[in-house]
């Protein structure tokens, strides 16, 4: 995928790039927390740990004249780089080592599918981004960083609608870059 | 695609959705023009659109899904915390449910390191967990050298089950054979222990399903270890694992590459799939290779494998003749261990191993220069050459004696009639291996060499998916593929493709012959299979659309000799005679001698004459059936074998016992070279043979051969089957002869059972086996239950065969003798001069049986007073037994301690203890164990003594039986306690007289 933030406002590459990082870490060390305090967790709401990435992390965004926008893009775009980094360690790991399927859980009958499932929408992500890096932003946001289209709306500076039209279109292409559509056919 | 491309889509796209729905072709026309690709693109993408839904769906689940593995993935390492007793030092793997780590007690009392398993946050789901706990409980009943012993178990601080398993240190098994450079020997112990680790979970009746390498641990000392109890499951209930249940039908987990393919396939797994895992094992170490051929190419590969059943390729093979593994070379592998393996790793479960125990032995036979019992396949199983016939000629004990036991017996023949001729098969199996090559352009997929059938079985799923839309071929392939699975022996398989066929036959069509004859072969498969009910039906209905037909009395003879075996299976034996002369006469009008089916149809009247006793008319039928086969086939033939047998149980029937043995070697020989290892018709003859060594009263002889075909019976016709009745039956009396008579009442009982599930408690063989059950019940003590059992028979067999019948008089003397010993010999006389009587009406008594039944009634009269009737009667027993062709000394020896006891009543004392001293010679100390005939003839002798007032001398022989009774039949039985009451009056008598002389 590609790294690189959309420049939207003038602040210098390298805090943009510290607050990322601030940001992936800031994930894991949320995600751990969140853990030890509830013990077993049943669903992990990814939402809920992108919002408090956000405040967490708000003073410095904010110390650097970041605009909200920009620093939720940077969050939800932590978040996607940390499920992507992770589904490309369990898939990487299934490629390498033994198959393993002996301890394949009943109720998610197949763990690596998903992985592969991961990595396939983000490479089309990327691909729609390279065509259209406004309704890539749309996906990223909605699906990573939980926002609403309303929200992205609002943060964009345009109007619903045109973000709507925007999700639909991206949501298309990426309904026909996955073979989705088949899908349908078949059923 | 580029930017300014995707504008342009983008556009128009959008203004798509600005219009109503009715407007939008019009809209596309005039926003694309000529530009056709924009077009297309713009309605792919509206088509995409529509499944808009699928994303929303999808996208979400995706994300916790991953988010939640990354989340438990991100489980910070456990080293340093408290889990129960345990402190962890170190993570040593983690799976999909659980963390496994190094461990040692807090309290370091003692040195333990343990290998601490824990489930994972979030795995907590009921079916998890359930599992989790099922491996614990499984592990808890698993205490074995050989297997990693589990230690603790509990939960830790935040709720999650853990439990604790020995640690071993070491390395994994081809590591460790590899390091070492192990010798064949070697690797073959290290293999010895892990079949006793398994051996050992069998028993429990856990199966481990999960045998690979990674699961085999060796120490530095050359100790093995088998772990992971992951998968492992219960065989036949135990514990009750209800999460699992309701989790059946959800995919196993399983490791390919080594999984077997009933589990590949979901299908039901057994001790023998990890028969297939030790398979893997061996394969593996000795020939670097995996059986599977399978390093890491995914499930759909292994699936395709499974489906074929293919068995790998030979390992001496695999191994390849440059390359050696320490001292393994191929020249070591090729033959033995070469079908050892293979043996093991059977596609189909039931041609492998039966148990994990005859793998080893073999193994073990393969190192002590032994020959093995595996052997390759024969041409014959490959090519599917090979009829399932199960007909099994029966040995039928009738009443045993008091004392004696010699089990009269009734042998019964079943004979065959083949429908379809092993050549038609065969020839009909090769034109679909053309079929089906041309079928697939690639030839076999992957190249394979596949059995014949391999490809029919991949033929027949895919005829189900191809045909589906041209009924009249798959009815007319669903025929064909049915029959042939029908002589392959595959009845299952042969009913479904047979009733599926006829489920699709054209409505039109529905009289013409075709439809006749398919329905003639679904009645012969499901006779087959057992089910002789609808077999019946489906028959008769065959035979009304062949009669319709006309000109077709062969085909006609063919369905009424069917309803003739039928009837005979039922025990109906008039109708079925009558079915099969029919049968018969029909055939030799239509047919030209000599020719299969008219000798099929003579051998299977031959076997309805031998069920009813007739065996002069059977033996010479059965030798007109033998020479026309051989005329037809020559010796090695399965019909040959199969007339064979029927001869040696006719000879057996008729006292020629010797001539029996040739007989039934013949056709084992036959059958040994053209059957697989398993089938019913081998069981039969060996069934048979050890019939003739019990006979021959070699019992240790027939006893293992019993067994050899009853395991052989069980693998191939399953639990529920008529001739594993028989050869219960058979086995029963085997126990009776050899005074196992809690033994042989487990048999008789189980073949009972069998006779309930068939829907015929009442069958004759069935009351042959409650005859018997309840002979061994009098004779361990049970009198009540046998007197019951006798009553019940009786009646059953009166209802049957009417008051003037063999059976019958058999039943009553066997009730006369259990009333006697119960004290009630007033009415035990009634039966037996009834009993008597009805002998005197009768032809064709044996000798013996009239014999038998004539001393149990004069000990009878004996004992309700009539002691000149009593030794009339004993005198005529004896008489008739001397004039026997073979005399049997212990018969002769139970009739001399009869009249001994019967003289003795009669205050014959001289003559009594003359005939006392005869049986006491005539049946020396026997078995310390088991044997009692001894004692008995010294408690007649002692009570002799008694009546000739030496006291000392009586009260010693007494005393004597009476301890070996007490210790071989029990204080409590019938035996013993007569024994004792004779003893009594004498213990009184001696003490007085010792009063007297003292004060003399």
């Amino acid at each position: 995928m590609t790294t690189e933030a959309p420049s939207q406002s003038p602040v210098a590459a390298e805090s943009t790039q510290r607050l990322f990082e601030l940001a992936y870490q800031e994930l894991h060390r949320i995600a751990q927390h969140q853990r030890r305090r509830v013990g077993a967790l049943v669903t992990l709401n990814t939402t809920a740990l992108v919002h408090e990435v956000y405040l967490k992390l708000s003073p410095y965004s904010q110390s650097q004249k970041l605009d909200r926008a920009h620093f939720l893009a940077l969050t939800a775009r932590a978040m996607r780089q940390v499920l992507i980094d992770h589904s490309r360690s369990r898939v990487c790991l299934k490629r390498g080592g033994e198959v393993v399927f002996t301890e394949v859980n009943e109720n998610h009958p197949d763990a690596t599918g998903d992985m592969a499932d991961m990595l396939a929408l983000d490479q089309s992500l990327n691909e729609l981004t390279e065509l259209d890096a406004r309704a890539g932003q749309v996906v990223e946001w909605h699906v990573f960083g939980g926002l609403r289209l309303e929200e992205i709306a609002d943060l964009q500076g345009i109007t619903v609608r045109t973000t709507y039209r925007d999700w639909r279109r991206a949501r298309a292409f990426l309904v026909q870059r996955l073979g989705l559509t088949n899908r349908v056919a078949q059923q | 695609m580029d930017t300014a491309r995707w504008l342009r889509i983008s556009a128009v796209f959008d203004a798509a959705f600005e219009v109503p729905e009715a407007e939008r072709e019009a809209l596309l026309d005039e926003r694309c023009g000529d530009d056709g690709e924009l077009r297309r693109s713009v309605q792919s993408l509206l088509h995409a659109d529509a499944a808009g839904g699928l994303l929303d769906q999808r996208v979400p689940k995706l994300r916790s899904a991953v988010a939640a593995d990354w989340a438990y993935q991100d489980e910070a390492s456990p080293a340093g915390s408290i889990i129960g007793c345990w402190h962890v030092l170190r993570e040593l793997g983690r799976g999909g449910m659980a963390v496994v780590m190094l461990a040692e007690r807090i309290d370091g009392q003692f040195e333990q390191r343990v290998a601490l398993k824990l489930i994972k946050r979030g795995m907590d789901s009921e079916a998890v967990l359930a599992r989790f706990l099922r491996e614990r409980q499984i592990l808890a009943r698993l205490s074995h050298p050989n297997i990693a012993r589990l230690l603790d178990g509990g939960l830790s601080l935040d709720g999650r089950p853990y439990f604790a398993l020995e640690y071993v240190e070491g390395a994994q098994i081809l590591v460790y054979c590899e390091a070492h450079s192990l010798s064949l020997r070697a690797r073959l112990d290290c293999v010895l222990q892990i079949c006793a680790a398994l051996q050992f979970a069998h028993r429990q009746l856990v199966v481990h399903l999960d045998i690979k390498p990674s699961n085999v641990i060796v120490t530095e000392h050359g100790e093995v270890k088998l772990l992971d109890f992951g998968i492992a499951k219960l065989l036949g209930g135990g514990l009750t694992e209800p999460g699992l249940q309701t989790h059946a039908h959800l995919p196993r987990p399983l490791t390919p590459g080594y999984a077997a393919p009933e589990q590949v396939l979901g299908e039901p797994v057994s001790t023998a799939t990890d028969v297939y895992g030790v398979g893997c094992l061996l394969y593996e170490l000795l020939t670097g290779r995996r059986a599977s051929g399978l390093q890491d190419r995914g499930n759909q590969e292994h699936a395709r494998r499974a489906l074929s059943r293919d068995t790998p390729s030979m390992p001496s093979q695999a191994l390849g003749t440059s390359r050696t593994i320490a001292d393994i070379s191929a020249r070591r592998l090729r033959g033995d261990l070469d079908n050892i393996i293979l043996k093991a790793l059977k596609g189909e479960p039931e041609r492998r191993y039966p148990t994990i125990e005859a793998l080893a032995e073999d193994l073990r036979r393969y190192l002590g220069g032994q020959p093995v019992s595996a052997r390759r396949d024969t041409v014959h199983y490959r090519t599917g050459k090979f009829i399932a016939r199960n007909r099994l000629s029966v040995a039928l004990g009738a009443a045993g004696l008091v004392g004696l036991l010699a089990t009269t017996t009734i042998a019964l023949t079943q004979a065959h009639s083949a429908r379809i001729h092993a050549s038609r098969a065969q020839a009909v199996t090769h034109y679909l291996i053309d079929v089906f090559r041309v079928a697939d352009p690639k030839g076999v997929p992957g190249g394979l060499r596949l059995s014949a059938r391999e490809v029919l079985d991949v033929g027949a799923k895919r005829m189900q998916r191809q045909l589906v839309d041209q009924p009249e071929l798959e009815a007319s392939f669903s025929a064909v593929l049915g029959t042939i699975y029908q002589n392959l022996g595959d009845n299952e398989r042969a009913v479904a493709l047979l009733q599926r066929s006829l489920a699709l036959h054209p409505l039109a069509e529905r009289h013409e012959s075709s439809h006749a004859d398919t329905l003639a072969l679904l009645a012969r498969a499901q006779y087959e299979k057992g089910d002789y009910a609808v077999a019946a039906i489906n028959s008769a209905q065959a035979q009304a659309e062949h009669g319709s037909g006309g000109q077709l009395s062969a085909l006609v003879a063919q369905d009424l000799a069917l309803q003739g075996e039928i009837a005979r299976r039922q025990g109906e034996f008039s109708a079925g005679e009558v079915l099969l002369k029919k049968a018969i006469s029909m055939s030799r009008a239509s047919l030209k001698a000599p020719d299969a089916q008219i000798a099929s149809q003579l051998n299977e009247l031959a076997a309805l004459y031998g069920d009813m006793g007739r065996i002069e008319q059977a033996t010479v039928l059965t030798e007109q059936s033998l020479s026309m086969f051989r005329a037809l086939y020559g010796e090695d033939h399965l019909d040959v074998a199969e007339n064979l047998v029927n001869l040696g149980v006719f000879r057996m029937q008729t006292e020629h016992l010797a001539q029996a043995l040739p007989a039934f070697d013949q056709a084992i020989t036959i059958y040994r070279r053209i059957l697989p290892n398993d089938h019913p018709l081998l069981a039969l003859a060996l069934a048979n043979e050890a019939r003739a060594f019990d006979r021959l009263k070699r019992y240790q002889d027939a006893d293992p051969l019993y067994r050899e075909a009853l395991a052989m019976q069980r693998r191939v016709l399953g639990s529920q089957h008529p001739d594993l009745a028989t050869t219960l039956n058979n086995l029963a009396v085997l126990r009776m002869h050899l005074d196992d008579f809690l033994g042989s009442a487990q048999f008789s009982r189980e073949a009972m059972a069998i006779w309930a599930s068939q829907g015929k408690p009442e069958h004759p063989f069935a009351l042959i086996s409650k005859a018997h059950l309840a002979a061994a019940l009098r004779e361990s003590g049970d009198l009540a239950q046998a007197e019951r059992l006798s009553r019940e028979v009786l009646a059953s067999r009166r209802q049957q065969f009417g008051e003037r019948n063999r059976a019958v008089a058999v039943s009553l003397d066997d009730l006369g003798t259990v009333l006697r010993l119960s004290g009630h010999a007033d009415q035990a006389v009634i039966q037996q001069r009834l009993a008597q009587a009805m002998r005197q009406s009768l032809i064709d008594i044996p000798p013996q049986e009239a014999a038998a039944g004539r001393i149990q009634y004069a000990l009878s009269e004996s004992a309700a007073g009539d002691q000149q009737n009593a030794i009339l009667e004993i005198e005529a027993g004896i008489a008739g037994l001397t004039t026997m062709k073979s005399l049997d000394s212990q018969q002769l020896a139970d009739a001399y301690l009869a009249k001994a006891r019967i003289e003795l009543a009669q205050q014959d004392i001289p003559g009594g203890c003359a005939l006392a001293r005869q049986a006491l010679a005539l049946r020396p100390a026997d078995d310390e164990q088991t044997g009692w005939r001894h004692a008995e003839a010294q408690s007649v002798y002692g009570e002799c003594l008694a009546a000739r007032q030496q006291f000392g001398a009586a009260r010693y022989q007494l005393q004597a039986a009476l301890s070996k009774l007490q210790h071989v039949r029990g204080a409590d039985h019938w035996m013993t306690r007569k024994v004792r009451s004779a003893l009594y009056p004498l213990q009184k008598l001696t003490r007085s007289s010792q009063i007297k002389g003292r004060l003399a």
